[in-house]
């Protein structure tokens, strides 16, 4: 795993750090963790299809970004994208009817895992061609300034995304527009240390991901992914400057994944099991719990009701999603373009 | 009415509908100070500014895929394609994003980006600056493919890919851009996707093409009718997704014979498309079978002469008539 | 309780088998523990028990194949006792298999059919077809198309067009020469093609038939020339002005065929029954007779619906046959003699009697050899059928007796020209003459 001296560490005042706000978080995050078990024990059985790629172990990099973010702002990410719907407020149902191919899904039952799309939550989609939404995101961020508003757009892309052409071409265009105050986007690198099997040190010539994005006159920053109060710190502060700059900003989040990359991903050869043992002892829940346990006297009973609340949740997202009706056949035909032609004016 | 090249058309439908709609922007190479290398958006930074007229990196993908952002945010981007041949750098973005955000999204957002710019042959650029890529965008559900050829069908089918709400590959025809043709000055006129016209009637052979090649068949349809008394019917079919064919089913319901004219590669191109629907839906009214002009099979070659044996000429036009006509010549 | 299932390892898997279990039914087991080694498309693992707990039922033996989401076994809490035997879902018969067999007595491995992956595939297919996607058949249906009768002695290039031409013309294609390449058959052959002055002593060609049009109801409006030939007919002869033509017609290959039939257990037709037949569909070539006079349209008729007089001790009566064109001349023959009982005991309903669109009446059975029919309105024809008689006939110079049987049809000039009742009946004629047509 990437060197961790030089991220941002956080100072912990009890006031703040007790504020109800941190439970939330800290449901939240249970939430998303259960919810990532339950997708694989569905996938296991057959009930969701095609690719399946789960977040746990990275939930502070979703969670601590994503409730710092106000109404109006804008996310678009990868494939690995259940954590984003559920922190931006998605009803997990739904995102589980996404997941089953059911008509009551977030995008219809018609883009699965890997294109969750909620739009009244600000979520503009999970992307599954690697860096490909770089550029979109980058776009969106120029409409939004245009359109003189002080929302910002939020990008979050993996290690693996920064070594194809997209990445930089939307990074340049965003430093470009940048000295504009024309990008008021935050670029989010979930540095999980692998691209599928392959890890930084094997993918990219310059293993500070972050210099990398400096190239492009973006100002940068790392934080321990793992601990959510890091990173919510550094996301409170860069997003209240980019409201104000317009100007792009990236975060390199150092995380782990605790599953393999996708549900196909068994035997993983790329790392031994003691490493992800390893890692599981910084889990950012754990983290989070136990800080909120010295600090604040948050009680094994108080997490308990979290977690049956959590399991309840997922449970009758799961029953939710198994009810549902399968899309209709005349949606096949239905959301490919806007308008059929002929085309008349309707202006 | 007012005499236009296809050129200035297209610059008057871009401003008319910028002038209109705040929301439209452009964005390319070299379309602001420099003004265009075809000079289309000759004077559109001095009026509208830098933020509606972007000067882009040479970065295909990111401009196609920054345009596609914008426009799920609600705006109108155009994008301007030096040749359409770059685009292709841009696939990714058009075919795998533009193409597909509404439908996996379950329909939530528009995509209305318009990607347009010249492509064709016959200016000796050789292999990779002179394709054309009607055939391989129409192929893709998700997108729509605009080939004018005339000037007016150049304005009034840009203001309709502008104003629509999907993701439109606009093909221009760079050797028509200084043909002139009497273009309509209301600035609310538009044409319609996905209907065909009738640009020359006649009783004999049924010929359908579009952008260059459509203007190539009337030349031979003209030659045709005064060398041979052969009447040609020619149908333009302006946009290829949507494909409107009943006016080509209608004309060879008639005349029986059917010629499809298309500058790019023969194997797995519009015109055998073309020429399958015509097969599937008026089988029975054919008295030939449906006939193919197209590019030779081959890379583009820079020599002037073999250049010339690459492309489609009007005599190729006219001995597939009167194959169909089983005239000998 | 919790149960063992097979796990989907991969986006493609859809079965896995058991290799060997580690533990046996009754053995503790703790949570991590391996419990069986399973193989998967692509790797051989190990499935660890998820839970504390006593193994409980194997429900899938080694060597079996197990579908995604089977339950191999259940782990038991503590204090939970084992349920009924549930047996997995195995991709193979599981029936048969012994479930208390040896974990490693290697029972019969069944290899994966691919026969049956493509029923499964196509099972999940036909679903979603089930749930009726509009468009899924993309393809119009192709207009009627009388079949062609086949050319002899090999396949004549022509092109579709010509074809066309042909079988409109009622010329066969055998006769001409092909001008196109490699001699194909172009519609200007069709043009210029003059028969033979004298034809042949050949046998005589089945007559081709005028194409099957497109029913569908629709108003023809009434153009002048009509309004006139209307108003000067009705004034010459009453409300309906009628006329009337008649055919014989040579039925002797029709009668054999209705003895062939009736041999068939369980179906009994009449003659009339195949005459009915041969008239509507023969009315899908001519959909003019099948219509009704209007004051400003004449009405053609989208369904053809046959009236078939009956006979009753009040009277006579019309009982109608629907869609008879659609119906095969069995089922026409079992509507037939129901709908005369309840005309005979005065059990017919209206809408048994009304709404005919071209009326049949049969005097065969009384020896009556031809009559002509009064029309039934809004009819505006009706079709006299007289006795079947042996006759002797030439062919070929040759006396033979064949069954002939004469038809009377009266139309209503208003609606029906004389060369329209004249085709009706020519092609009555190739129905009635090839009765094969009738129960193809």
């Amino acid at each position: 795993m990437a060197k961790t001296k030089e991220q941002a560490s956080s100072t912990i005042d009890p006031a703040a750090a007790c504020a109800p706000e941190w439970t939330e978080i800290l449901r939240q995050m249970i939430l998303i963790r259960r919810f990532e078990e339950a997708t694989e024990r569905e996938f296991r059985k057959g009930k969701i299809g095609g690719y399946l790629h789960v977040y746990s172990g990275q939930e502070a990099v979703a969670s601590g970004i994503i409730t710092a973010l106000t109404k109006g702002d804008i996310l678009f990410t990868g494939y690995r994208d259940h954590a984003h719907a559920l922190a931006l407020g998605s009803e997990p149902r739904r995102v589980m009817a996404e997941l089953f191919g059911k008509s009551t899904g977030v995008s219809k039952g018609k883009g699965g895992s890997m294109h969750l799309f909620d739009v009244e939550h600000g979520f503009y989609g999970g992307y599954g061609i690697v860096g490909g939404h770089l550029t979109l995101a980058a776009g969106a961020a120029y409409a939004l300034r245009y359109q003189q508003t002080e929302r910002i757009a939020v990008c979050y892309f993996g290690d693996g995304a920064m070594n194809i052409g997209s990445f930089h071409e939307a990074m340049n265009m965003a430093g470009l527009w940048g000295k504009d105050g024309m990008c008021p986007i935050l670029f989010i690198i979930e540095n999980n240390g692998y691209a599928m099997g392959t890890s930084v040190e094997r993918h990219s010539a310059l293993t500070d991901l972050a210099q990398r994005v400096r190239a492009y006159n973006i100002q940068t920053e790392k934080v321990d992914g793992q601990d959510v109060f890091a990173v919510r710190g550094v996301a409170d502060r860069v997003v209240r400057q980019m409201r104000e700059t317009g100007k792009p900003y990236c975060i390199e989040a150092i995380t782990y994944r605790f599953s393999g990359h996708g549900a196909a991903d068994i035997l993983q050869p790329y790392r031994s099991k003691d490493e992800v043992e390893e890692h599981r002892h910084r889990d950012p829940i754990g983290i989070l719990r136990n800080r909120l346990g010295e600090i604040c006297g948050l009680t094994d009973a108080d997490v308990k009701s979290i977690e049956d609340w959590a399991a309840s949740e997922v449970a009758a997202a799961v029953q939710f999603a198994e009810e549902s009706a399968p899309p209709e056949a005349e949606e096949l035909w239905r959301d490919i373009v806007a308008e059929h032609g002929p085309v008349r004016e309707n202006e | 009415m007012s005499e236009k090249s296809y050129r200035d058309a297209i610059r008057d439908a871009m401003m008319e509908e910028m002038d209109r709609d705040p929301n439209v922007l452009i964005m390319g190479e070299d379309i602001g100070v420099y003004e265009g290398t075809f000079r289309i958006t000759a004077g559109m930074l001095k009026k509208y500014g830098g933020k509606r007229v972007i000067d882009t990196p040479i970065a295909e993908a990111g401009m196609v895929g920054t345009a596609v952002g914008m426009a799920m945010l609600g705006l109108r981007p155009i994008v301007e394609m030096m040749t359409m041949n770059f685009a292709i750098v841009a696939a990714d973005q058009i075919l795998n994003h533009a193409a597909k955000v509404r439908y996996f999204s379950g329909g939530q957002v528009d995509v209305p980006v318009v990607i347009r710019g010249p492509q064709g042959a016959g200016v000796q650029l050789s292999a990779q600056h002179s394709q054309t890529f009607e055939s391989f965008y129409a192929h893709f559900p998700g997108i729509k493919v605009v080939a004018p050829a005339t000037p007016a069908d150049a304005k009034g089918l840009l203001k309709t890919s502008i104003r629509g709400r999907d993701p439109v590959i606009f093909l221009e025809s760079a050797a028509l851009y200084g043909m002139k043709g009497e273009v309509p000055d209301d600035p609310n006129f538009t044409v319609p996707f996905g209907v065909s016209r009738v640009a020359r009637e006649g009783s004999d052979v049924t010929i359908v093409s579009y952008s260059r090649m459509l203007q190539m068949s009337l030349i031979a349809a003209e030659k045709l009718s005064q060398d041979e008394g052969i009447e040609c019917e020619v149908i333009d079919l302006r946009t290829l997704r949507p494909l409107d064919l009943e006016p080509a089913y209608a004309s060879v319901t008639k005349t029986h014979r059917c010629v499809v004219v298309q500058e790019q590669w023969k194997p797995f191109g519009a015109a055998a498309e073309i020429a399958a629907s015509i097969t599937e839906t008026v089988f029975d009214e054919l008295d030939a079978p449906v006939a193919r002009v197209t590019g030779e099979d081959v890379p583009m070659p820079y020599a002037r002469n073999l250049e010339l044996l690459a492309t489609p000429h009007e005599q190729h036009v006219i001995a597939a008539v009167k194959k169909v006509m089983y005239a000998n010549g | 309780m919790a149960d063992v299932i097979m796990p989907k390892m991969g986006d493609a898997m859809t079965e896995g088998k058991v290799i060997r279990w580690y533990k046996n039914a009754g053995d503790a087991v703790k949570k991590g523990e391996p419990l069986l080694e399973i193989e998967t498309d692509k790797v051989n693992l190990d499935l660890e028990a998820e839970q504390d707990g006593t193994l409980g039922d194997v429900a899938a033996a080694a060597g079996q194949m197990v579908e995604v989401g089977g339950v191999l076994a259940t782990i038991l809490a503590e204090g939970e006792k084992a349920e009924p035997k549930r047996v997995a879902p195995a991709a193979a018969p599981a029936k048969e298999q012994d479930s208390k067999s040896a974990p490693d007595s290697a029972p019969s491995r069944r290899a994966i059919d691919k026969k049956d992956s493509i029923k499964k595939s196509t099972g999940e297919y036909g679903e979603a077809i089930d749930m009726k996607a509009p468009r899924i058949d993309r393809t119009a249906p192709a207009a009627n198309v009388v079949a062609m009768p086949q050319a002899e002695g090999g396949r004549r290039r022509s092109s579709p067009l010509a074809r066309k031409m042909a079988r409109d013309m009622g010329v066969s294609l055998e006769e001409i020469q092909g001008s196109g390449p490699g001699g194909r058959i172009v519609a200007s052959d069709i043009k210029n093609f003059k028969p033979a002055a004298a034809p042949q002593s050949q046998k005589p060609k089945a007559p081709a038939l005028p194409p099957v049009q497109q029913l569908e109801t629709k108003d023809i409006p009434l153009s002048a020339m009509r309004r006139t030939i209307a108003k000067r007919l009705a004034e010459s002869t009453g409300p309906i002005p009628h006329f009337y033509v008649t055919a014989e017609y040579d039925v002797t290959n029709l009668l054999a065929l209705r003895e062939q039939l009736n041999e068939i257990e369980g179906i009994k037709t009449s003659v009339n029954d195949f005459i009915v037949r041969a008239a509507a569909l023969a009315i899908r070539h001519h959909p003019n007779v099948n219509a009704s006079w209007g004051d400003d349209a004449i009405t053609q008729h989208g369904e053809v619906h046959i009236g078939i007089a009956v006979s009753t001790p009040e009277g006579l009566i019309t009982p109608v046959v629907r869609n008879a064109d659609e119906k095969s001349v069995s089922d026409i023959a079992a509507e037939v003699r129901s709908l005369a009982d309840k005309a005979k005991n005065r059990k017919l309903m209206p809408n048994e009697y009304q709404g005919s669109t071209f009326t049949i009446s049969n005097l065969g059975a009384w020896g009556i050899e031809q009559f002509t029919g009064i029309i039934n309105p809004p009819n505006v024809a009706i079709l006299a059928i007289g006795a079947a008689t042996a006759q002797p006939v030439v062919i070929d110079r040759q006396v033979v007796i064949r069954d002939r049987m004469k038809v009377t049809m009266s139309c209503d000039h208003r609606v029906v020209d004389g060369a329209l009742g004249a085709e009706y009946l020519r092609t009555l004629r190739s129905y009635l003459e090839q009765p094969l047509r009738l129960v193809l």
